[in-house]
């Protein structure tokens, strides 16, 4: 159900006065595609939005992140500065559903009961996130919910001219404070597509199991024949989450983006890499998304946002 | 006999003569109108080639990936990267069968000099088409001020990802290792900064300069669609107008930057304009 329906003057009107406490974030058109820029108080995401090229992941988990700075001290132990966690409150809208589901698979990740990492939980709780619903799939789509309601605040559907608007979590709501919002009675509107564009299963519940039993196939090599070991599929995937840690000369202490395709990713100091060609690199993209996550969070690492495809 | 018939005949030949043990094509992709490699290992699997626009990744960086005799079909971009790699001695050309073909993606590279193959060992269509490269959108470009140009290149390259998509689908970048990855000494940092983009983009395209046949295999593969061509044109467009050559167009001639001669062309050099 969605519980308000908003004209998009007014939701325009709110989110300048949000404007004040909080950065605004959305999909900025640069030529033909778009991209996470600051919000110009003006622009809506026009019928060319599909998606972002990049999702919203580096907003949260940054491609290159200072983690700490040490300073060398004579006779003593380094000392070590640590960074000022960011305070800026912001609002992140326009973000495709499957984008904001990714979040919740990197929580279970970056937030977890063994550990927390206050880098990203820090962006994530200063953050809310505002989705709006695709209309029609993209090429490579192969979402299974177009309305799910996973890692949203706030969820949008265009109407036109206007919005409805679904408050899904308890940050959402709070946001609601505002006239434009509480002024109009709640409405209740069925959560229904004019008509489901999506009917794509990303996968079965037993792929997991699937999966194992063919670790040793020759598929993997056939499959990765054509690929390049390039670093596309991972950076623009919202799940992979994979980091180096390293010491730049100037006394940081850096995470930085790494790609499970890269041929740098597992080798060892000694030059032995045990993942020697593309078939053992492209096996473990796989089997991370829909094995391992799979049996250690019970969801698979793969939201069908087709940007791999 | 169609080209793809023609393709698919001689595909199909030199697998049953056991020729050759692979024949790198390309088949459908999973979206419309793209095609993808495919390596082609019967004669059944032979008729999943296809020949249509779209085919425009460049096959011959697939090569290295296979060690025993390897049938390619190659269009003009293809061959000429295959003659650089066999000039660098990274392809030996006793170990494959070239099955050359017009470039059938002709609408996406307007200047496009080369579409038939230079070098084969088999001609599948016998078209040849005589097309001029005026070079008119470097010289377009050229004309701006160099801030706007300056400002141009920024944008440009702001936009990289570092994923080297680019670098990894190149026919030339084959360095087992580059320098991207060395971190003792580390010579680029891990940011998506300006700096340590320009500083990527600028070493990959002075490394490929004189080797680098536009093919363009680099700027369809980029996910945020950075325009690489334009540097590297430039470089051709130099090479040209200083050395009178294109790269890749003969086995036996020295690729242009790998030699030195005393009568070279230095118009960079103060006074050099003279020795022109």
């Amino acid at each position: 159900m969605f519980d308000y329906q908003v004209s998009k003057r007014e939701f325009q009107n709110w989110l300048i006065k949000m404007q004040e406490e909080y950065e605004v974030w959305a999909p900025v058109k640069v030529g033909k595609n778009y991209t996470w820029g600051s919000w110009d108080g003006g622009s809506f995401p026009d019928e060319d939005y599909q998606n972002t090229l990049k999702p919203p992941k580096d907003l949260f988990f940054p491609q290159y992140e200072v983690l700490l700075k040490y300073k060398k001290v004579k006779g003593k132990r380094p000392l070590i500065i640590e960074p000022d966690l960011p305070q800026e409150k912001r609002i992140i809208w326009g973000v495709r559903p499957c984008d904001a589901r990714s979040l919740t698979i990197l929580d279970r990740v970056f937030i977890n009961k063994d550990y927390e990492d206050p880098y990203y939980s820090h962006l994530r709780k200063n953050t809310v996130v505002i989705s709006l619903v695709c209309q029609k799939p993209g090429l490579g789509c192969f979402c299974k919910d177009p309305l799910t309601i996973e890692g949203s605040d706030l969820m949008l559907l265009d109407c036109g001219d206007t919005y409805l608007v679904k408050l899904v979590s308890v940050k959402g709501k709070g946001l609601i404070k505002n006239p434009v919002f509480t002024a109009d009675k709640p409405i209740n509107i069925p959560m229904e597509l004019p008509a489901n564009p999506f009917n794509l299963e990303i996968a079965d519940k037993d792929l997991a199991e699937k999966l194992e039993v063919i670790y040793r196939s020759p598929l993997w090599r056939e499959l990765q024949e054509k690929c390049v070991n390039c670093g596309v599929c991972t950076f623009l995937c919202p799940t992979c989450h994979c980091f180096d840690l390293t010491d730049d000369q100037k006394g940081k202490k850096v995470r930085s983006w790494d790609s499970c395709m890269f041929a740098s990713f597992t080798k060892q100091a000694s030059g032995h890499n045990p993942r020697p060609t593309g078939a053992e690199r492209l096996r473990q993209r796989v089997m991370h998304k829909f094995r391992y996550f799979f049996e250690n969070h019970g969801i698979f690492a793969c939201v069908g946002c087709g940007r791999c495809v | 006999m169609t080209v793809l018939e023609n393709i698919k005949a001689k595909a199909k030949e030199l697998l049953e003569a056991k020729e050759v043990e692979v024949v790198i094509g390309f088949a459908q992709g999973t979206l419309p109108g793209k095609c993808t490699p495919y390596f082609a290992r019967t004669t059944e699997e032979v008729e999943r080639f296809v020949w249509q626009d779209g085919c425009n990744l460049n096959l011959a960086n697939y090569l290295s990936k296979f060690s025993g005799k390897v049938g390619i079909i190659a269009k003009g971009c293809d061959t000429r990267s295959i003659i650089n790699l066999i000039k660098e001695n990274q392809v030996n050309r006793e170990r494959i069968y070239i099955i050359g073909a017009n470039c059938p993606s002709m609408g996406s590279c307007h200047n496009c000099r080369h579409p038939q193959g230079v070098i084969a060992d088999f001609y599948a269509e016998q078209v040849q088409l005589n097309n001029q490269d005026d070079f008119s959108d470097v010289e377009a470009f050229e004309e701006l001020l160099s801030e706007e140009r300056k400002n141009y290149f920024y944008q440009e390259m702001s936009k990289c990802i570092r994923c080297y998509a680019c670098r990894n689908v190149c026919p030339a970048c084959y360095c087992k290792e580059c320098f991207v990855e060395e971190n003792l000494p580390c010579w680029l940092g891990k940011t998506t900064d300006l700096a340590d983009n320009i500083i990527f983009h600028l070493t990959r395209t002075m490394h490929v300069a004189g080797r680098c046949i536009d093919c363009g295999a680099c700027v369809r593969a980029c996910p945020m669609e950075v325009n690489l061509s334009l540097l590297n044109r430039k470089l051709l467009k130099d090479i040209q107008e200083l050395f009178n050559t294109e790269p890749g167009l003969s086995l036996e001639a020295e690729p242009v930057l790998n030699e030195y001669k005393e009568d070279d062309p230095q118009p960079f050099l103060i006074g050099g304009e003279e020795s022109v």
